[in-house]
């Protein structure tokens, strides 16, 4: 063994695998508990400007507008005709327009969780966060698409 | 010499035909009758048996009594597969753009789709570049066009059986001039609209859309509890301060009603879904392991100064404008997953004393780091350890729409057949070479 394998480099096995069958198996996680499948989702998807500025357009607001004057030309009508009054918020994001390039439509955030009798930190609280733009956007279906030319034959 | 044979397909199934030798001459047919009678029967060969496998599913078998009764579906295929094939390479016809007319061509359409769907392309297709190859390639040439030559071909059946003239008791329909009329419309005419859109819709559906962003926006919207979406034509004319149908009122009421009660609830002192900024305050990736180990006491202070400031955007009232998932008790980790216990282990270590490295796609940064921790979430044993710790009694009232685990499970795996668990994959460990048997005889 000392002579043979470094001078001929015949093939040794791997020492680290101890297992007595001549096989093993691997396993992977399923996509959904690894976190770089959502950060990458998340990513990929970034502000989505190319599909919300064609919406805006199609509610008959600017491109400059904010999501408190999108919330606003949304729910004007239902709360008109229905009589309620309640502030939409104002404040921060609220009022810097939606198509500002560095709001993405998904965002991860996290909080140490205080629970329990002692309030000591007893887990990580951590949160999917979903512009209300995009909830807008992605709530809604094309319409159904026209069937196929063969089919139609 | 053994004679060769060759493969031929019946009925589906394999069988081994024996064909003559090469370089002799065959001989007549034995005639019929007694001399053909008195020839000695073949020999059932074992190797007769084993040709006959099993291993292809039974083929379509197209007979003559199912074209007599579909001719105009497979005069149409013939022309589509034999036909077409052979004038279109003989002809070396090109693809027609439309000139001196004002219409959509495929490059006016290719720059409204990039455009359009620049944050929803696939990762490989986000590059501007790439995409615009993909559609003149791919794209144009084996997604549009075929679909056009269906059409053109559907158009001239149709058109050729109206024509259709009684004659001696036949119907007699003019295919000769409905290839005519195929190939002029392929030589003469630019591609219409309406396969210019169809063709559209199949690349969109799948080849170019990033189907985990669909994943993504369902899981979101599923466990805030959306019942009944409104279309975006409705929302628009809504907006616009148009008329809507009874249909389109209760839509937009039920979706309005949702988003108000997320964004503002009636109740002042209930809780919206809206989420504060402490949430999304930047964080250094030695302060997320941090918080990760909640379960050391002597951490305890430094977790509770980091709570501390990030929770003042509560005091301040500071709300984002991200939408919660609107889970009971929040998704929250109480058992750090072995990936990230592994991480905090090698960070603990001393400098030089450990070999091994983080793994990026889980400590490279405190975003995939966070993302890990709620990825970690979406198994049934975390669920269930949750709602243990976040309050007895909650599983049995637990609602069925913030089931996050069998949302993935279910809904995920099997609707989009985005990967559960995988199959397991057996690697060969081969034996020493200097022990095999087989290296020794070799030698």
């Amino acid at each position: 063994m000392c002579v043979a394998l470094p001078r001929t480099r015949s093939v040794l096995t791997d020492r680290r695998m101890t297992t007595q069958s001549d096989k093993y198996n691997v396993d992977y996680d399923p996509v959904f508990t690894t976190g770089h499948y959502f950060s990458e989702t998340i990513n990929n998807l970034g502000t989505a400007q190319g599909l919300i500025r064609p919406v805006l357009s199609l509610f008959g607001m600017h491109e400059d507008a904010s999501r408190e004057e999108l919330l606003l030309k949304i729910l004007g009508p239902y709360m008109k005709s229905k009589r309620i009054t309640r502030n939409i918020p104002s404040e921060g994001a609220w009022k810097r327009k939606i198509l500002d390039g560095v709001t993405n439509c998904f965002k991860m955030g996290l909080m140490p969780h205080m629970g329990g009798e002692t309030t000591d930190p007893c887990g990580v609280q951590t949160v999917l966060g979903m512009d209300v733009v995009w909830l807008i956007i992605s709530q809604v279906t094309p319409p159904p698409p026209p069937p196929p030319v063969a089919a139609r034959l | 010499m053994v004679p060769s044979s060759v493969l031929c397909g019946s009925n589906g199934r394999t069988r081994m035909v024996p064909v003559v030798q090469s370089g002799v001459a065959r001989g007549p047919d034995p005639p019929a009758g007694a001399a053909g009678a008195a020839r000695v029967p073949k020999r059932k060969m074992a190797r007769d048996g084993a040709a006959v496998a099993d291993d292809k599913s039974p083929m379509k078998c197209v007979t003559p009594e199912l074209v007599a009764a579909n001719l105009l579906f497979f005069s149409f295929r013939h022309c589509c597969r034999k036909i077409f094939p052979v004038v279109h390479r003989n002809l070396t016809l090109s693809f027609r753009e439309p000139g001196y007319v004002f219409r959509s061509d495929m490059r006016s359409l290719c720059k409204s789709w990039s455009t359009l769907t620049k944050d929803l392309r696939r990762v490989y297709m986000k590059d501007s570049d790439t995409a615009s190859r993909t559609w003149f390639g791919v794209f144009v040439s084996s997604t549009a066009f075929p679909l056009w030559v269906k059409s053109v071909n559907a158009m001239a059946h149709h058109r050729s059986v109206s024509f259709a003239q009684p004659s001696n008791g036949r119907m007699v329909v003019p295919i000769y001039q409905c290839i005519e009329n195929m190939f002029s419309t392929m030589y003469f005419t630019p591609m219409p609209f309406h396969v210019q859109i169809e063709a559209l819709y199949v690349m969109m559906a799948q080849k170019s859309l990033d189907l985990n962003t669909m994943i993504l926006s369902c899981f979101q919207l599923h466990v805030m509890g959306l019942k009944t979406n409104c279309d975006i034509n409705v929302l628009a004319l809504a907006c616009n301060g148009e008329s809507l149908t009874s249909e389109q009122t209760l839509r937009y009421d039920s979706f309005c009603e949702f988003l108000l009660d997320k964004i503002v609830p009636a109740d002042v002192t209930e809780k919206g879904a809206l989420l504060h900024d402490g949430f999304f305050k930047p964080l250094k990736l030695e302060q997320v392991l941090a918080c990760c180990e909640f379960g050391d006491t002597t951490m305890h202070g430094d977790i509770e100064k980091i709570h501390a400031h990030r929770n003042q955007s509560v005091l301040k009232n500071s709300q984002s404008v991200y939408v919660d998932l609107g889970v009971d008790g929040g998704v929250v980790t109480y058992d750090v997953p072995e990936s990230i216990r592994a991480c905090m282990d090698i960070k603990k270590a001393a400098a030089g004393s450990n070999k091994l490295v983080v793994d990026p796609y889980v400590c490279g940064s405190p975003e995939t780091l966070i993302a890990q921790l709620f990825a970690s979430q979406m198994t049934e044993e975390a669920e269930t350890l949750r709602v243990f710790n976040q309050g007895t009694g909650r599983d049995k009232c637990m609602k069925q729409h913030q089931q996050l685990a069998s949302w993935w499970s279910v809904a995920a795996t099997s609707g989009t057949r985005l990967p559960g668990k995988s199959p397991k994959i057996t690697v060969l460990v081969f034996d020493v070479c200097r022990l095999a048997a087989h290296a020794l005889c070799a030698y």
